[in-house]
């Protein structure tokens, strides 16, 4: 790996790369090959693999919107080139490491555009550890890059293992400066384990969440819901685990219209079936519950619980329908899970509740119902965009 | 009821008509004595008297032991309690048994039937704790059990005090010239294995040797084929392949299932290695959705001995049907899923379950 050229590279020239490959890798015959190879190995159909993708490059196709995530971010994009005099005598430069060990989930396709991105804009080179599964994902990004921007070609070194291979694990993070991590608790906990004194930079699992006025009880918003729960199986931080629903709403129906909904996207994304893991331990999971909580089980393709409050049972699949009487009582529900609430979703604006969720929990991002599943770009994952956990900034005082 | 249980146990076939008879029986038996169950099954939908079948019992999910005293006999003392080896945020499964006489029988048969169809005893040597040691261990009492009544006078164990004791079975074995069995987990014989692989040894034990395995590799921390350390037994210890019997049981059953191959062979059949029982244990695979029959899903288990806990138990263990029995898959791993799904398990010990 020589990060030497990639430090080299003017960060406007980068910006021009990211945004020409969002633009073109989804589109490409190699996404096509991506898609079938990773439908082979897991429960996603190609549709799924490529809507993943395709909706994991479009935020970096504009050029301008990364500059102005640079500028967010860091302020000035040219540090990251140059020493940049910002006050008389002053003049500041921002430093990235050569290399990251990032070590990827897989949970969602084309989620390793957010490490791969910030990485690039910081002129960080990566050694990467995709997910078992779907390596496949980085095996052609690195030959699409190798072909089309040569300059690029020695930006990410791939070594694929499996997860539970613990001395390959040790093996990879030995020589690590930083080291990200995408995954389960577990996951990040193993890694954090292993990588001893080294710095990790996690990124843990999270839950998305969201509520139904009664007012807008319909079949469109209903369809979005659907699409929120059903796309990439109801995987990853931003699938709603969690739907407030106002009184009045009858729980039959509402999970009647939503499995009705979820049914056609099976067609229309031609769904595999989930994993069958994946369900026996959903089905533990929630028949476990069962045993003794105060819950009304409607067993469809995905799971919906109707619960007074919100349970410890963030799982695949599984949907907790909590009813409420004041907009108060969301905020409330949610307390308990503050920490771990990252996308949250509206039927309709209301202005009191969103405000209260997103300055008393650990939501980053909120929006309409059917777009949860599709950050932007302006997504401050833990705080940052990405882009300056990687940098040190230094000062010269002349 | 503990009679009729006995007499059953005892009967070497069960027609459909009775193994049904006596399950609906027994599980009502359990529902009206344990308010946890009964409270699952009322959510399912399903009370004594409106099913008709075995199969419609509301399988107890395995998992379930974990967070509940999941007994028939609430008020009662058990005689062992056994914990399972796997875990969930450091929760264990509890398996309490009260007739251990019951127990003793299964173990019995199960094993004479499976793994030593033609001899009465047979020098044993253990790669596993003893019982003393390790109180709580279902398979240490299993072992303990089988030893005593099957094994020979100069039968052994070769795991003390946390050490493999691999030089005395070396020295023990060396010069043996009558058929031994080894009993272990497919860990400590794994770890057999290495220590012969690292120190170049390569034995031949007499003909008519056997090896009994059981359980997975989990907590190795390499990744480990079956089938790849079944060769290894063959070419480092001398066994032929179908003298290699695995065993498949859980803290939660009382009886067990093993490879039916040894009995094939002696049976002058086809040795296909494929799980089988004794006929007061039923199995379906089963789609964990829908509870369809299906040639490959996960496993439920109706074991008539397990008449002071669950009858039906819901596995986390993937089988394919083949023939007259199945072959075991795997087990789901509990930590490994992808996305959100950890949340729940960190703290479900904390949330009133």
């Amino acid at each position: 790996m020589k990060s030497k050229e990639l430090k080299k590279l003017p960060v406007k020239q980068i910006i021009n790369f990211i945004s020409e490959i969002s633009a073109n890798f989804p589109k490409s015959k190699y996404v096509d090959y991506i898609a079938e190879r990773i439908s082979k190995n897991t429960d996603y159909s190609e549709e799924m693999v490529k809507t993943g993708i395709k909706n994991a490059f479009l935020p970096y196709k504009n050029k301008k919107s990364l500059k102005k995530l640079l500028r967010y971010e860091i302020y000035n994009e040219k540090i990251l080139d140059e020493w940049v005099k910002i006050e008389k005598n002053i003049y500041l430069k921002a430093f990235s490491p050569d290399f990251i060990h990032a070590i990827f989930s897989g949970n969602i396709p084309g989620i390793e555009t957010q490490i791969i991105f910030p990485a690039l804009l910081s002129k960080t080179c990566i050694y990467a550890k995709p997910s078992y599964k779907m390596h496949i994902f980085f095996k052609e990004f690195k030959k699409y890059i190798t072909k089309n921007f040569r300059k690029l070609s020695n930006f990410i070194e791939i070594e694929v293992f499996r997860g539970d291979d613990e001395d390959r694990l040790k093996d990879f993070v030995k020589d690590a400066e930083i080291v990200v991590v995408q995954g389960s608790t577990d996951t990040i906990r193993n890694i954090k384990r292993i990588a001893g004194e080294k710095r990790v930079i996690d990124y843990p699992t999270m839950f998305g969440a969201g509520f139904i006025k009664r007012k807008d009880f319909n079949e469109r918003i209903l369809n979005r819901v659907a699409l929120d729960i059903f796309l990439y199986n109801h995987r990853g931080c931003m699938s709603p685990f969690v739907i407030f629903i106002q009184k009045g709403i009858d729980y039959e129906e509402l999970t009647g219209i939503i499995d009705k909904n979820i049914k056609k996207l099976k067609k229309k994304f031609k769904a595999k079936e989930i994993d069958l893991n994946e369900r026996i331990r959903r089905r533990q999971v929630i028949d476990t519950f069962l045993f003794e909580k105060d819950l009304i089980l409607k067993d469809r393709d995905f799971k919906f619980i109707k619960t007074p409050k919100i349970i410890d049972l963030f799982f695949p699949g599984i949907i907790q329908i909590v009813y409420y009487k004041k907009p108060d009582n969301i905020l409330e529900a949610l307390m308990p899970f503050k920490n771990f609430l990252q996308a949250f979703a509206f039927s309709s604006f209301d202005k009191k509740i969103i405000e209260s969720v997103a300055q008393k929990t650990s939501c980053i991002r909120i929006t309409e119902w059917g777009r949860l599943q599709f950050p932007p770009l302006f997504f401050a994952n833990k705080g940052s965009f990405g882009i300056k956990q990687f940098l040190k900034f230094c000062v010269i005082e002349k | 009821m503990i009679r009729k249980i006995k007499e059953t146990l005892e009967k070497e076939d069960l027609s459909e008509k009775e193994f049904n008879a006596i399950a609906l029986e027994i599980f009502e038996y359990q529902y009206n004595r344990n308010r946890f169950y009964k409270n699952f099954c009322i959510k399912k939908g399903i009370t004594p008297g409106n099913i008709r079948n075995f199969k419609q019992i509301p399988p107890c999910p395995q998992r379930a032991f974990k967070y509940f005293e999941l007994t028939a006999f609430e008020t009662k003392k058990p005689e062992y309690v056994f914990v399972s080896s796997g875990t969930t945020e450091g929760l264990r499964s509890k398996r309490y048994v009260f007739y251990p006489e019951i127990y003793d029988n299964v173990i019995y048969k199960s094993f004479k039937k499976f793994f030593l169809p033609d001899m009465d005893k047979i020098k044993i040597f253990v790669f596993f704790t003893d019982f003393q040691e390790f109180k709580q261990s279902s398979l240490a009492y299993m072992y303990k059990r089988i030893f005593e009544k099957f094994g020979k006078k100069e039968s052994a164990y070769f795991y003390k005090n946390g050490k493999y004791l691999f030089h005395e079975f070396l020295k023990k074995t060396k010069k043996e010239k009558e058929p031994v069995a080894i009993l272990g987990t497919s860990i400590s014989l794994y770890h057999l294995i290495q220590y012969l692989k690292e120190n170049k040894i390569r034995i031949k034990l007499p003909e008519g040797s056997r090896i009994l395995d059981t359980g997975g590799f989990k907590g190795l921390k390499v990744v480990v084929q079956q089938r790849d350390l079944y060769k290894s037994y063959s070419e480092l210890l001398g066994v032929d392949e179908k003298f290699i019997v695995n065993e498949y049981g859980m803290c939660e059953l009382i009886s067990h299932y093993y490879d039916a191959n040894l009995k094939f062979y002696f049976e002058n059949k086809n040795t296909e290695r494929i799980k089988l029982s004794l006929p007061f244990l039923k199995w379906r695979i089963v789609d964990p959705d829908t509870f369809e029959d299906k040639k490959e899903g996960v496993l439920i288990h109706y074991d008539l001995a397990n008449f002071d806990a669950c009858i039906a138990i819901l596995t986390e263990d993937t089988g394919i049907k083949r023939g007259e029995g199945f072959v075991l898959k795997g087990r789901v791993q509990g930590f490994d899923l992808r996305g959100c799904s950890l949340i729940s398990e960190l703290n479900l010990k904390n949330s009133g379950l």
